[in-house]
């Protein structure tokens, strides 16, 4: 499991942008990291869509544990 | 006999009225402990003091309030002197605070500072300990009570920030005897479970006692040990908690964990979107630079007029053929000069020229050179050249001399 990944990925992101503005690049490399951050881009943006919206109850049940669907038990 | 009907607030204000005509009940002085303290915005506090069996409703304003040195806290053994009396509205009778005079600490009080000072002691609540929360988290773990406001309002702001994340609820009891166990034990479980990135562990408001497992060692020690980060959540503004002083971050409410564990999803689509804008702009910026270097190189002089290299080196070449024929010329002069030189030189030391500076040589018949007066005698013939020709002569007197030069 990748921790974090949003974030590091997020992180070399702005170092891709930080070293194409900021540095004097070949025209290769500058093309080499643009397409990088582009990949990157893409995969926090993926990151960001793909997590669930669930909220689950763990309950332990005869020493097992379950997930049931959590509803406000006072609603 | 009939009873005469009154209404509720006849009642009331004739109990009030019961109440402070009282001489006991006017001016009274009350020793117990403080709890359920709470001060009101409007600057009056409203607490209950208790002792092992029973309690009484306080209120103080805020002129009284003001005069306290020393506020009140839930746990605090107090004196308070005042006048009881009813509020009419809730039907609910209740001392009216004057004074209040500390006389030592509560029990509970006692043992929190002592739990507090030897956890402290032993580097449960050490800054280098806390873990950093993550940006965002995969999945939050909630420990707290599955019913009340708490969890209500944590769910709606967690989702209402950042609507796709995944929260698990461990249910647990939050006061009474059993809270502090059944709070570590889901703080364990939470460590075992896949992708919980942070714990949301707490409650809402409440009286020291209620409060209580949040100030239990078992809680204090399963926070500690947890590898996932956790967020105290203990709904009481006032005090601190040990749970709060060894959880990674405090928050204030249940509200405000829910704040701190997600940020909030706009924002970080803006953020995001703001970076792909200035990745673009980099690149874009960067082609231009390149386009305009290309540019520049397609009107370099060589590029655009590439024969006039040509033509500038050939009338370099012209110059330097120039400089190298003077140079010639020169030195063929110079060479001439020192030749002619030479000659002069050469001419001198031609023997014929002796002629010309009237010396003649002489010969005898046999045209040997005659060089000295023992090679000719008395009658001999000798030939005389001098420049321009001849003469012939007869050698009359031999006279010998020393010699002129060059010893033999």
């Amino acid at each position: 499991m990748e921790k974090n990944s949003y974030e590091k990925a997020f992180q070399r992101l702005e170092e891709v942008i930080d070293n194409l503005e900021n540095n004097e690049l070949t025209l290769d490399d500058s093309l080499q990291l643009f397409q990088e951050g582009i990949e990157l881009y893409r995969l926090c943006n993926g990151k960001l869509n793909e997590a669930e919206d669930k909220v689950m109850m763990i309950i332990e049940e005869n020493d097992k544990l379950k997930e049931i669907p959590y509803n406000d038990l006072e609603g | 006999m009939e009873i005469k009907t009154l209404s509720v607030s006849q009642v009331n204000s004739y109990i009030k009225r019961l109440l402070t005509n009282d001489p006991i009940l006017f001016n009274i002085s009350i020793k117990g402990e403080v709890s359920n303290f709470k001060l009101h915005s409007s600057g009056h506090m409203y607490f209950t003091i208790k002792d092992d069996s029973s309690r009484i409703s306080c209120i103080m304003f805020k002129v009284n309030a003001e005069k306290l040195k020393r506020v009140p806290s839930d746990g605090m053994d107090v004196i308070v002197k005042g006048y009881i009396s009813l509020y009419e509205r809730d039907g609910l009778y209740q001392l009216y605070v004057k004074e209040v005079e500390a006389v030592g600490l509560g029990d509970l009080y006692v043992k929190y500072q002592g739990l507090k000072t030897s956890l402290e002691k032993e580097g449960l609540f050490d800054k280098s300990k806390k873990k950093a929360l993550p940006y965002i988290p995969k999945k939050i773990g909630i420990i707290t009570s599955p019913t009340g406001a708490a969890i209500r309002d944590i769910i709606s702001i967690i989702k209402r920030r950042f609507p796709n994340v995944e929260m698990y609820i461990l249910p647990v009891l939050v006061q009474g005897e059993n809270a502090a166990g059944s709070i570590a034990r889901a703080i364990e479980r939470c460590n075992t479970l896949k992708d919980i990135e942070v714990l949301i562990v707490g409650r809402g408001g409440g009286s020291i006692e209620e409060l209580w497992a949040f100030n239990e060692e078992v809680v204090a020690r399963a926070i500690y040990n947890s590898n996932i980060p956790v967020v105290s959540a203990v709904g009481h503004e006032t005090d601190f908690t040990i749970a709060d002083f060894v959880a990674d971050v405090r928050a204030n409410t249940p509200s405000a964990a829910a704040e701190l564990v997600v940020p909030r999803l706009v924002d970080v689509i803006a953020t995001l979107r703001s970076s792909n804008r200035r990745l673009l702009l980099a690149i874009s910026t960067k082609l231009n630079k390149e386009k305009e270097q290309l540019n520049n190189l397609k009107n370099n002089y060589h590029l655009r007029y590439p024969l006039n290299y040509i033509y500038d080196e050939k009338q370099h070449l012209d110059d330097t053929y120039h400089k190298l024929c003077k140079v010639m010329a020169y030195n063929k002069d110079r060479h001439k000069e020192k030749l002619q030189h030479m000659v002069e030189k050469l001419n001198n030391l031609n023997p014929l020229a002796i002629f010309s500076r009237g010396y003649t040589i002489v010969e005898d018949k046999e045209s040997n050179i005659v060089k000295s007066v023992e090679d000719i005698n008395q009658g001999d013939l000798i030939n005389i050249n001098l420049i321009d020709g001849r003469a012939t002569g007869k050698i009359v007197n031999v006279i010998k001399e020393e010699k002129l030069f060059g010893k033999k």
